[in-house]
């Protein structure tokens, strides 16, 4: 696990960019620690070649969560090679 | 208009009994059993009636509280339709629209008073917390007394005429006999008609979504059990759900149960209502998954998964079981 920069802050996960390719919807969900909280974000149609590199926005606020990243039907497919989340600490912590 | 009436006979029987004073018009069936009141109670003309508190000769009648309730036992064939002399189960997609329970005070080979003192009471019921008192007074005149279900409650339903019954309550504070017969439900009825389509034909496997929506009607809001049927091995198997995973107006949706075990085919949809009666065939879906066997082997670039049906040597492809990948906690 990658050494985090932040120590138990509120932070607003507010947007995910992905480099995909692929086929059908990419679908996108955003939980929290135990997934006691999730979110479910805009789906991305993907294609199997293209210049963008989609920016989804979100609005969960948690001190840590993951990105889930799926496809549910048959024949869809996606490659991912970059994930970039947007995370702004919004307060320090949670009340004592 | 579509007429129903709900009588007592074999089908629509005593459910309950607080009072043992239950009686016919003589004293040889002062003990009567159940046969003789509901062939009393059933009486439209003739001779006869049932008592709430002792008709017979020489026994002394017990004040106090008397109950005498019916309801249907053995298969719903209690509904008379139409003016026909035969009661029916009920027709797929019956929905009562009025009820009104209705009592002969006496029949007119008695012309003794019915209901004589004021301080004793006299209700028609429909479950055991609604009911009406039945005025007092004498027989002549207008000896039917009836009591149209409050439409302040819940809509009812066949299912709960059937389960709830009715019944008649009487609070004596003197010996004074009430006599009646002839109680029958009466009421319209309409036949409603939906349609429905399975959005999700399959081939789908266990767990996936079977998602059935509205085309025409409604209806859906009313469903209170499906149920799923496949035939293996010449035998017919069902699962029922009643849990939904969602359910409103316009929509249902389930999972596909993992109860089927090893099948492969086609699965008939039905619907059981909660404001309607019957079951209703609502379609199909096919399941294909799961008699499959073999080594799995990874292949580059595909994007499904290929089983091998035992049963044909075919091969069928479906859905890999939703791919994903996640990320590590951020933050």
């Amino acid at each position: 696990m990658a050494k985090s920069s932040f120590s138990g802050e509120l932070l607003h996960f507010n947007a995910v960019r992905l480099r995909v390719t692929g086929s059908g919807n990419l679908q996108l969900d955003l939980h929290s620690l135990s997934d006691v909280n999730s979110s479910s974000l805009t789906d991305v149609v993907l294609a199997s070649l293209t210049n963008r590199e989609p920016t989804i926005l979100a609005n969960f606020i948690e001190q840590r969560a993951y990105l889930e990243i799926k496809t549910t039907e048959i024949n869809e497919t996606f490659v991912i090679s970059r994930i970039t989340m947007f995370i702004k600490p919004v307060a320090t912590g949670f009340p004592q | 208009m579509a007429t129903y009436i709900l009588r007592i006979d074999d089908n629509f029987g005593i459910a309950s009994k607080t009072s043992a004073w239950v009686g016919v018009n003589s004293a040889a069936v002062c003990s009567a059993v159940d046969a003789d009141i509901i062939t009393q109670a059933n009486r439209s003309s003739g001779t006869g009636f049932v008592s709430l508190i002792r008709f017979c000769d020489g026994v002394t009648s017990v004040i106090g509280s008397h109950l005498l309730r019916f309801q249907c036992f053995v298969n719903g064939a209690a509904f008379f339709l139409d003016g026909a002399g035969t009661a029916v189960v009920l027709p797929v997609g019956f929905v009562v629209d009025s009820v009104i329970l209705r009592v002969d005070k006496s029949n007119g080979l008695d012309s003794g008073s019915y209901y004589i003192n004021a301080s004793s009471h006299l209700f028609m019921q429909f479950s055991q917390s609604i009911e009406e008192e039945i005025a007092s007074g004498s027989v002549g005149g207008t000896p039917q007394a009836s009591f149209t279900r409050p439409t302040t409650f819940p809509a009812i339903t066949a299912l709960s005429l059937l389960l709830d019954g009715f019944g008649l309550r009487y609070t004596a504070t003197t010996q004074d006999v009430v006599k009646f017969r002839n109680v029958r439900i009466t009421g319209n009825y309409s036949i409603l008609s939906f349609s429905w389509t399975v959005d999700t034909p399959g081939p789908l496997t266990i767990g996936e979504l079977v998602s059935i929506s509205v085309t025409g009607g409604g209806g859906i809001a009313g469903i209170g059990t499906i149920n799923l049927y496949i035939t293996k091995s010449g035998v017919q198997l069902k699962k029922t759900i009643t849990t939904f995973v969602t359910q409103t107006s316009t929509l249902i949706t389930f999972l596909v149960p993992a109860s089927f075990g090893l099948f492969s085919g086609t699965v008939t949809i039905t619907a059981i209502g909660t404001e309607w009666t019957g079951e209703v065939k609502i379609g199909t879906f096919e399941i294909a998954s799961v008699d499959g066997s073999g080594i799995y082997t990874l292949v580059k670039n595909k994007t499904d998964d290929t089983v091998y049906v035992r049963a044909t040597s075919d091969t069928l492809d479906v859905k890999i079981p939703n791919p994903f990948a996640k990320t590590g906690f951020i933050g």
